[in-house]
């Protein structure tokens, strides 16, 4: 009902670690239906690594994940970043790429981390002028992720307000994490299922699903290294309800327990799929 | 109002030197700190890992300060986490001579080197080598994936219990190579050596014997003697794939 075309990926996914690669890279397993990596980090590389990645993306379908780009930054778009990730998607047979709703450089250079977009009617046009930009020269189309944020300096707009207004004059689609969405709720005192009646269908290309630490009782941080929690667990089954079941991905970037563990996860994300209450055929 | 940029460049100068700016009106302090610890750690993480012995060596203290002041000084153009490491060293290297560490920019630099072989794009399938080669009368090449580094301190021995405060009276001379099985290796090597593989790096023409001959009479050594031990040590190093036999 909601699927797109140029989404040629489905079920369930895992985002490749470090950690696992010894375990992942013995035989396909069943329950994974697809891998995401950062492509920031498999640019470039030669040698062990180069192998490793040829050999993945042999294995299973593959989808990219970025976290360099930049796209909400004061500095110019890095046309050469742009051209290597490019490169990269086509080189590995990558199936689709996304990118987070965040910047992470100033106009003196990269502070590596995602940082907030100030919500504003200025950041709209300019974000949204900068996708189009990056979709014109990957010549696809991409996802950029609703990112999880702690502060909102000079905000004029709700995050659901400027999130969807970019979608809407970037023409591009939303990579849903819904752990983000639950952070964000929490750390700004929303209501998390509210906000996920507000984005529209036909949006969104995949979901993000992931664990977070709690600092505080009012503070949440997006660390991805802890198990999911039922409140997110919660979260997900509803997106199904509304938008079908979508391509679903488990990241777990901090604190990653052994393969086995993780894929227990996996196992709650096929159990919640079969359980969904989608009133239509899988669009997957 | 402020400008969109304005906004997000204040926002940043104040994530870089949280101590000497002025935050963002309207942006409560403690959500400000989280972003200041996250930006912070995430950078010292990559750089303790690539740098332990001179993270080690200057202690706690100074190691803040030095990544502090990377922060508040180097306009880091490079995106890539990775290459937050060759940043920094960049960064010690636009440094004056520390006066307590002079050594500390070589040694740096020592130990940024395994990151950046181990991720090295370029690899052996794509070189034009010779399957059988022939040291004495082939044109021999130094691998892209070997350098050839000479240091005015002991690198390699620099720990916290050595720590030498002047340069040594010789150099020291490093191979750190990776071979066709995607192994790292650190040789520490001779002069001669060096000086070999020095004349390799740039050779395109010559035979081994034509190369050592050439290195003789630049240094005014006896041309057989040069020969005879610069043939050998160009076989260990071929069997090292340190350097490798150009295709014809």
């Amino acid at each position: 009902m909601f699927s797109m075309k140029h989404i040629n990926f489905q079920g369930v996914g895992l985002g490749l670690r470090q950690e696992h690669l010894a375990d992942l890279k013995q035989h396909v397993l069943p329950q994974l239906d697809f891998l995401e990596v950062a492509p920031e980090n498999w640019l470039k590389v030669g040698g062990r690594r180069g192998k490793e990645i040829a050999h993945f993306s042999e294995m299973y379908p593959m989808i990219a994940h970025g976290l360099s780009l930049s796209i909400g930054s004061p500095a110019p778009l890095d046309v050469q970043l742009i051209d290597d990730i490019k490169h990269f998607l086509q080189r590995y047979n990558i199936r689709y790429y996304s990118e987070h709703l965040s910047y992470c450089s100033d106009a003196k250079g990269h502070l590596y981390d995602l940082l907030p977009i100030p919500f504003t009617e200025e950041a709209v046009h300019f974000v949204a002028g900068r996708i189009r930009q990056v979709q014109d020269q990957l010549e696809r189309r991409i996802a950029m992720e609703n990112a999880s944020y702690y502060a909102t300096p000079g905000q004029e707009l709700t995050e659901i307000e400027f999130i969807n207004a970019v979608l809407a004059e970037a023409d591009c689609d939303l990579l849903l994490d819904v752990n983000n969405i639950y952070v964000n709720s929490i750390n700004h005192q929303y209501n998390a299922e509210q906000f996920l009646e507000n984005i529209p269908a036909g949006k969104v290309a995949y979901i993000h699903v992931a664990g977070h630490y709690q600092e505080k009782e009012d503070l949440l941080i997006d660390t991805h290294g802890e198990d999911v929690i039922d409140p997110v667990w919660d979260l997900l089954a509803k997106a199904y309800e509304q938008f079908g079941l979508l391509p679903t991905l488990l990241e777990r970037d901090n604190n990653v327990p052994a393969l086995a563990e993780t894929l227990q996860e996996i196992q709650r994300i096929h159990q919640i799929r079969e359980h969904a209450k989608v009133g239509y055929a899988d669009v997957g | 109002m402020p400008t969109l940029a304005e906004v997000q460049n204040q926002f940043c100068a104040n994530l870089r030197d949280p101590e000497n700016s002025q935050p963002l009106s309207g942006v409560e302090l403690d959500r400000m700190q989280v972003y200041q610890e996250l930006i912070y750690n995430n950078v010292e993480d990559a750089l303790s890992t690539v740098f332990p012995i001179c993270q080690q060596i200057v202690g706690a203290k100074r190691w803040h300060k030095l990544v502090r002041q990377f922060f508040i000084d180097y306009p880091a153009s490079k995106p890539l986490y990775r290459h937050i490491s060759e940043e920094f060293l960049q960064f010690l290297l636009s440094l004056p001579i520390d006066t307590q560490y002079p050594f500390l920019q070589e040694l740096a630099h020592f130990e940024w080197i395994e990151l950046a072989l181990d991720n090295d794009p370029q690899s052996f399938e794509t070189l034009k080598m010779k399957a059988a080669p022939d040291i004495s009368n082939d044109i021999i090449q130094l691998s892209p994936l070997a350098w050839n580094l000479v240091y005015q301190y002991p690198v390699h021995d620099i720990e916290e219990d050595y720590q030498p405060n002047s340069v040594s009276k010789s150099n020291t001379f490093i191979i750190a190579y990776r071979n066709r099985d995607d192994e790292l290796n650190f040789d520490v090597t001779d002069h001669f050596t060096h000086l070999i593989l020095d004349a390799c790096k740039e050779n395109n023409a010559l035979t081994s014997i034509e190369l050592l001959a050439e290195l003789a009479k630049k240094h005014q050594q006896d041309e057989q003697a040069v020969r005879e031990l610069g043939l050998e040590v160009l076989q260990n190093l071929a069997e090292q794939d340190i350097i490798y036999s150009l295709q014809e």
